[in-house]
């Protein structure tokens, strides 16, 4: 079932319906008046060949000889033709009359003793034909009739009920138009706000500006529940924050007891140590959750405005490379350059990069056995940075999934490693949104997973 | 939904095209009921009149032929008829159908009669141009049908002919004049 | 034997702090006011000091400000927020480092110790900035007339690194790592605050600075 615009229905509807309506009525009302031109002139002419027969019987009583000029004179005051008829025979007729427009239809009906009259198109003229038997002076008086000015009149009219229907139509198009538009816009408004609500503009309302009770419902409910939902929104986005906050102090307190305890472990038992090793161990992933959680609600909540900076890309990467790895104590992978790669310059809040940096390489570290290299380069005004690992990569299907928080992908299950927070990727991508940039997942030379960050470029640095 | 949206649609072309032919017609021929006829046109008499008719008896005249010979046709005349009556329609010449048959009539077309009457059984025809300006064939045969046609009208005796009023005398075949005429004259002018 | 002084309102993080810096060797003075620590400073004079922000009564930023006004120690404050405006009050109150809780101790443990390992660079050359003159073996910096110019030792191994490089650029990164210690990436927040800081004191129009130049996209340069 093939979508099509309502406003585009509504419109053909009110035009067929316009026309529809213009036409029918214009019909009716031509055939209407036509009944009542054509019935009238029709009696009219009837009483006229009424007349014009009792002309002709008193005169064939009183002075036959006349009836040639009497027929002739008939014709000249009334444009109809006569004719006369006795025996079966022409007796006389007028000088425009044709004996050929009394059909024998007619005359056979006249013969057997009635009036009759006819309608007929002979040679693309109506005409109308009368016949009177007169008995009284055994003969038949036929009378024809030019209707042209009828026809004019008719022409006339079904020209202007034409133009009429017409009108009517466009009329009932361009009222289509004007309901269609004040039907539809406030519909295209919600939708618009609808759309810059689900972009992130949350401080987006409708308008109220209309009278129209229905409209003004719709206007006030949507941006009720708008606003319901922003506030949810920031409840939720408070509660993380509020809980990880509340945290700070007890974490605190947790982590440097465990420090203390570590200074004095040689005084434990083997038991003590080994509980002290799995305390230190979750208390490190507790730790990091909570920073993790802790950033996450800062990001939602938009609290923390990020420090632009304008840096040289390759340096930046460089530098960040450094410092993630020495953080976890990891290998560094080389930063490795294409050539004719230059100095872009990108505009970043270096420390949301860094922890982008951070995140991914340790990301690698615990999926992949290390970030093979970080390959730089320029990739349509963009500054490619790709983080490359060796390992057994991630699935096209999971590409996406692997961004959204606390996913497990099949990588984890499978290797049943020290497990990471699930926030460092979402972060990631968080921050790297942030900072103007894209991120996705491709495949790296070496078959492993490839993270690729692009970021636009603000000039070339000479 | 769909099918009753077309068959509107359609109902409405329908009307739209029914009007347009301008003036309706008739099939066949509609007869008007007698009551309906004014004038009382169908009556057997004629109204204001003592029950007046007109009958057309079909009276014969005499035209000229093909081979110059008077030959006899016929017409239909209003009752009552008189001489004058059945001489107008003589004077009204050959019908198209007799003048394509090679029919014609020797009585000029600016021939007027002034009047006719029967006397005991004798024409009294009055004229306003004598005949003696045609010639001699044509005033026999113009005298032949004015005297062959009287006759069939009631004038048995033969006819007078006066021009305004004054007598005079009428050529005869044989070439002598004289002041009434009979059918017996002319009867040798017809085609035997 | 470093001596250190801890300022901490929450008794736990306090203990927890005492029991790990006694383990590591130090002597620690610990105080739950901002008021009892400048009175225990007063007294037995630490090497170095962990102040908290939130303190009650008196706060972490005019404890810190006290302790400054009488000595150059390192302070490190240790805050519950991370937000760049208490960062910068802190800074500008007179610490020279900052820690976000929860932190990792044994990372608090290593700044500490780094603060006190670097001490000003008694070998580098004297050097002349406009009116005023830098001493480094002196660990001091002297107006032309002869007034002493007061920076703390964080402030004073800024400009002799800076100094060291003739005139060429050295990054944040640089910058944390040489003065700070840092091995790993730290906060470079702490060089602009402490540049901003340094230019205040030596510079004839700290808006407008002609010794320490801000190299965009690079870093900083001190331009003799």
């Amino acid at each position: 079932m093939r979508r099509r615009s309502l406003r585009l229905r509504l419109l053909v509807t009110f035009g067929l319906g316009a026309f529809l309506l213009s036409s029918i009525f214009a019909s009716l009302t031509y055939l209407g008046v036509r009944h009542v031109l054509v019935h009238n002139q029709q009696q009219a002419d009837l009483q006229q060949s009424y007349e014009n027969a009792a002309l002709i019987r008193s005169t064939l009583y009183t002075s036959p000889p006349e009836l040639p000029k009497l027929l002739n004179s008939i014709q000249s005051a009334t444009q109809s033709n006569v004719l006369v008829q006795t025996h079966h025979q022409w007796l006389s007729k007028s000088s425009n009359a044709a004996t050929a427009d009394v059909s024998s239809a007619i005359i056979a009906s006249v013969d057997a003793g009635h009036a009759t009259d006819q309608a007929i198109e002979l040679d693309r003229q109506i005409i109308f034909v009368v016949g009177i038997p007169v008995p009284a002076v055994e003969t038949q008086v036929y009378e024809v009739f030019q209707l042209k000015n009828l026809e004019h009149t008719l022409s006339v009219l079904l020209l202007y009920m034409g133009a009429g229907a017409i009108i009517t139509t466009l009329i009932g198009m361009g009222g289509g138009l004007w309901v269609t538009r004040r039907a539809i816009r406030p519909l295209l408004e919600v939708s618009e706000a609808a759309a810059l609500i689900a972009q992130g503009e949350l401080s987006t309302r409708l308008v109220v500006t209309r009278a129209d009770e229905e409209v003004q419902q719709l206007t006030e409910s949507f941006n009720l529940m708008v606003t319901r939902l922003v506030e949810r929104l920031e409840r939720d986005a408070r509660f993380a924050s509020d809980v990880s906050h509340e945290l700070r102090s007890p974490l605190t307190t947790l982590a440097t007891t465990a420090s203390v305890l570590q200074q004095h472990r040689d005084e434990l038992s083997p038991a003590g140590q080994e509980s002290l090793n799995l305390l230190l161990a979750d208390l490190s992933i507790f730790q990091a959750l909570v920073e993790d959680l802790l950033e996450m609600a800062r990001s939602d909540a938009g609290a923390v405005p990020l420090t632009i900076e304008t840096v040289r890309g390759v340096e930046l990467v460089r530098q960040s490379v450094r410092s993630a790895s020495r953080r976890h104590g990891l290998d560094e992978p080389p930063v490795l350059l294409e050539s004719g790669l230059g100095e872009p310059l990108v505009e970043v809040d270096r420390r949301r990069f860094e922890r982008v940096m951070t995140n991914l390489i340790d990301n690698a570290h615990r999926y992949a056995n290390g970030a093979v290299a970080v390959r730089l380069s320029v990739v349509g005004g963009h500054f490619a940075v790709n983080i490359d690992d060796d390992g057994s990569g991630i699935v096209p299907e999971e590409r996406e999934q692997v961004f959204e928080r606390f996913f497990r992908g099949r990588a984890a299950h499978d290797r049943g490693i020290a497990r990471g927070t699930g926030l460092g990727l979402a972060l990631v991508r968080d921050h790297v949104n942030a900072i103007g940039g894209t991120i996705s997942i491709l495949e790296s030379p070496e078959g492993g997973a490839r993270f690729e960050i692009l970021l636009p470029i603000v000039s070339e640095h000479p | 939904m769909r099918r009753a949206v077309k068959l509107v649609v359609a109902c409405g072309a329908a009307l739209v095209l029914a009007g347009c032919t301008l003036v309706p017609t008739a099939q066949s021929p509609s007869t008007i009921a007698k009551n309906q006829v004014g004038f009382e046109l169908q009556n057997k008499t004629i109204p204001g009149t003592n029950n007046g008719r007109v009958r057309f008896l079909i009276e014969p005249i005499y035209i000229v032929d093909a081979s110059g010979h008077l030959a006899p046709s016929s017409r239909l005349v209003a009752s009552p008829v008189t001489l004058a009556s059945v001489l107008r329609e003589l004077l009204l010449g050959p019908t198209l159908i007799e003048s394509s048959a090679g029919y014609s009539s020797a009585l000029p077309k600016d021939f007027v009669l002034v009047s006719a009457t029967i006397s005991n059984k004798l024409g009294l025809l009055d004229i306003a141009t004598p005949l003696s300006s045609l010639s001699r064939k044509d005033q026999i045969l113009a005298l032949g049908q004015l005297v062959l046609t009287a006759y069939g009208a009631g004038a048995t005796s033969g006819i007078e002919i006066t021009v305004a009023g004054a007598p005079t005398t009428s050529l005869l075949p044989s070439g002598a004049r004289a002041l009434i005429i009979t059918r017996s004259d002319f009867a040798s002018l017809l085609n035997a | 034997m470093a001596r250190i002084l801890i300022v901490e309102d929450d008794d736990h993080i306090r203990t927890a702090l005492r029991l790990m810096f006694e383990g590591e060797g130090f002597d620690v003075d610990d105080a739950p006011t901002g008021e009892v620590g400048v009175a225990l400073f007063a007294r037995m004079a630490a090497d170095v000091a962990i102040v908290d922000v939130m303190l009650p009564g008196m706060s972490g930023f005019e404890t810190c400000q006290q302790l400054r006004d009488v000595s150059d120690l390192p302070i490190v404050i240790v805050s519950a927020r991370d937000e760049t405006v208490d960062v910068v009050l802190g800074l500008e109150s007179g610490a020279d480092d900052y820690v976000t809780k929860p932190f990792v101790p044994e990372e608090l443990l290593a700044r500490v110790k780094a603060h006190l390992r670097r001490r000003p660079d008694k070998s580098a050359k004297a050097f002349t900035l406009g009116e005023l003159q830098v001493v480094p073996d002196e660990g001091v910096v002297r107006h032309r007339d002869g007034t002493e110019l007061h920076l703390t030792s964080t402030e004073f191994r800024l400009l002799t690194d800076l100094a060291s490089m003739n005139g060429k650029v050295l990054s944040r990164e640089d910058l944390l790592e040489r003065v700070w210690g840092y091995d790993y990436f730290g906060d470079s927040r702490l060089v602009d605050v402490h540049i901003r800081r340094l230019r205040t004191k030596i510079e004839p129009d700290p808006a407008n600075p002609t010794y320490l130049v801000t190299v965009r996209g690079a870093g900083y340069k001190l331009v003799l």
